[in-house]
């Protein structure tokens, strides 16, 4: 409840509360009745916040604005209440975990989330082709997509960045040639993310190297080096992930020193340490000069204190407000987790898939599983059984989408299968998705981009 | 909770009934908070719009919401740095759901005084802990019977409740689910 909301302070005489709305249902003075009740406007405001998450938490999101707007229809007075900013910014934080308002009103936003959420659900959304392939040692290798900017990053060490809902590219960060002194993939993009305030794009090499470039301040495509890697002690950068607060990396090759934590403030590193990769060290080091090398691991942040990281056999859930710390850990038959397919949300849910194609939906740090299904429904395919497959998966707040030679859309409460995305596209080897976008780079057709926010 | 040689505070409900309570746990409330730091309370404290059968209640919950809380402080630093602090769920905090949970069962005149209570008192964990109970009471009802719950004048008119509908079309926009295709669109 918010904590603006004052109360009524006169203990010792009077019967004031600050705020006297007389919640009785009376529309105008000419109706006035007796014996009615009332009601504090903050405690009514307090129920139908109640009344929309218990909406949501026994039947999804989607069914907290029919709740919402069925309280309204309880009196005029309480109808008023729909007018409510505190209330409409109450119900978007709690239904939606979402903070920031972009729109003039938290009723819009809050609206707005409601239909991107439906049409996830719906199957609406619209494509468009972002950029095409070219060969496949300048493939693109990782995204990183935030409220309105796409990020690529390419094994040749660009980065491409791409404002939204548009898709116009506003910036490319040029790999110097000389980078690939320690095998042909140590330029290669291991991972990206997006800072805010002000507007950054954070982007390492498999080198170790760190970069960070301005998006909305300053001239576009210039970076500077936050970190200088050094692999011969740390060995190459798998994966690499952050946000305003942590820049989280993995890394195999040297034993002892899977996991880096930078402080993304002050941009130091804090922590090394740990052997979720050790077993994975030899390929790790493949990573550098092999194209087409097994991804040994991945890692994702998970909360804005939680970090998931995992090789083909374990996965690991770190305290990053206690670096080094693991929470939790999850054995997985050795080699059968398909590391490709490994996504988390800031909602505290992970999605990984093994090599059978059987999904799972985690809660994190529990581990505990929300939901399973079958990611590749061969025998809807008219697939033989059996027949490996590569699963590349990526998950927002309620829907996981699946890439294995076509692409598919889950609830990720429930593993439902909802639907099969319209478009062909096929090898796809990254993805990326959040509350409106879903982004994935094919070997065979490039750069996708779904936005469900089209209303 | 350490019930000794702590400064008492006096509530005097509104029908006279007087209640000797820690002022730690008086402090609970906001309001009282803020008569105790800014008025310099005197004996003792009237609260007039709250009764002695809801007064006991309430200061039954400012209890033990205390206790509860100076518990998880000394488990707290006992254990700093063990992976015990870190541990998923904290029992505690389970048995004080549990203990909010039987203390809201209660018939619904009481649960609305101490709403009002709650209120008046600025107590944000009893009235966020009563609210909830009240939503729990109203689901599935409809529009009808949440009036009638609440002892509210119904004047609203098909007409209105329509437009209601009309001004939130979004929320009601026909979800038709798309067929789970296996083949190609």
């Amino acid at each position: 409840m918010s904590e603006e909301r004052q109360r009524g302070k006169n203990v010792g005489g009077s019967n004031t509360v600050a705020r006297r709305h007389s919640l009785t249902g009376e529309a105008s003075p000419s109706r006035r009745r007796s014996s009615v009740a009332v009601w504090p406007e903050h405690f009514v405001e307090s129920v139908a916040v109640q009344v929309a998450v218990d909406a949501t938490l026994s039947e999804g999101r989607l069914a907290a604005g029919p709740a919402i707007v069925h309280f309204f229809q309880v009196c005029s007075t309480w109808r008023g209440m729909s007018q409510s900013e505190m209330l409409w910014q109450d119900l978007t934080n709690r239904v939606w975990s979402h903070h920031h308002r972009q729109l003039p009103s938290w009723r819009e936003e809050f609206i707005q989330l409601h239909r991107t959420a439906r049409n996830f659900r719906m199957r609406r959304s619209a494509h468009s082709h972002l950029l095409a392939p070219t060969c496949p040692a300048k493939s693109c290798c990782c995204l990183s997509i935030s409220d309105t900017y796409l990020a690529a990053g390419f094994l040749d060490g660009n980065v491409c960045v791409f404002t939204l809902p548009g898709g116009e590219p506003i910036a490319n960060f040029s790999c110097h040639p000389s980078r690939d002194r320690l095998g042909r993939f140590s330029q290669c993009i291991s991972g990206l993310a997006f800072l805010s305030n002000p507007t950054r794009v954070v982007f390492a090499y498999r080198d170790g190297d760190i970069h960070v470039a301005p998006l909305n301040d300053g001239p576009l495509g210039t970076s500077h080096r936050a970190h200088a890697g050094d692999v011969v002690v740390d060995g190459p950068l798998l994966d690499f992930s952050g946000n305003d607060r942590w820049w989280i990396g993995l890394f195999a090759g040297a034993p002892g020193r899977s996991w880096h934590v930078w402080e993304a403030d002050t941009e130091q590193l804090i922590y090394v340490g740990g052997s979720l990769t050790d077993a994975g060290a030899l390929m790790g080091w493949y990573m550098l000069t092999d194209f087409g090398a097994p991804v040994v691991g991945r890692v994702r942040l998970a909360g804005s204190r939680i970090a998931v990281g995992c090789s083909s056999s374990r996965i690991q859930v770190m305290d990053l407000d206690n670096p080094g710390f693991i929470i939790n850990e999850l054995a997985v038959q050795q080699g059968e987790l398909a590391v490709d397919s490994v996504d988390a949300t800031s909602e505290e849910k992970i999605v990984y898939v093994d090599l059978n194609g059987l999904a799972k939906v985690c809660r994190v740090p529990t581990l505990d599983e929300i939901c399973r299904f079958d990611a590749l429904r061969r025998e809807m395919q008219g697939q033989n059984q059996g027949e490996a497959a590569r699963v590349v998966a990526c998950m927002n707040w309620g829907y996981v989408i699946c890439f294995s030679g076509w692409a598919g859309a889950w609830d990720a409460q429930t593993g439902v299968f909802l639907y099969r995305f319209r478009e062909r596209v096929r090898n796809v080897v990254a993805a990326v998705a959040n509350n409106r976008y879903v982004a994935a780079w094919s070997a065979d057709s490039g750069l996708h981009l779904w936005d469900f926010g089209v209303m | 909770m350490a019930d000794n040689g702590g400064k008492k505070i006096t509530l005097k409900s509104s029908d006279g009934e007087e209640f000797e309570v820690p002022e730690v746990v008086a402090m609970e409330s906001q309001t009282i908070r803020h008569v105790i730091e800014d008025v310099c309370a005197k004996n003792s404290i009237p609260l007039l719009n709250v009764n002695s059968k809801i007064l006991s209640k309430v200061i039954e919950y400012c209890k033990k919401h205390v206790a509860a809380a100076e518990a998880a402080a000394s488990k707290a630093s006992t254990e700093e740095g063990t992976a015990a602090a870190a541990s998923v769920t904290k029992p505690s905090d389970e048995d004080l759901k549990t203990w909010d949970a039987e203390f809201v069962k209660v018939d619904k005149g009481t649960l609305f005084n101490l709403i009002l209570a709650a209120n008046y008192l600025h107590i944000p964990g009893l009235l966020d802990l009563t609210c909830q109970a009240a939503a729990d009471m109203i689901k599935g009802k409809s529009a009808k019977e949440i009036r009638k719950f609440f002892n509210l004048k119904n004047c609203i008119s098909p007409e209105e409740e329509e437009e209601i509908r009309r001004e939130n079309q979004w929320a009601f926009e026909e979800e038709k689910r798309t067929r789970a295709f296996d083949a190609y669109a």
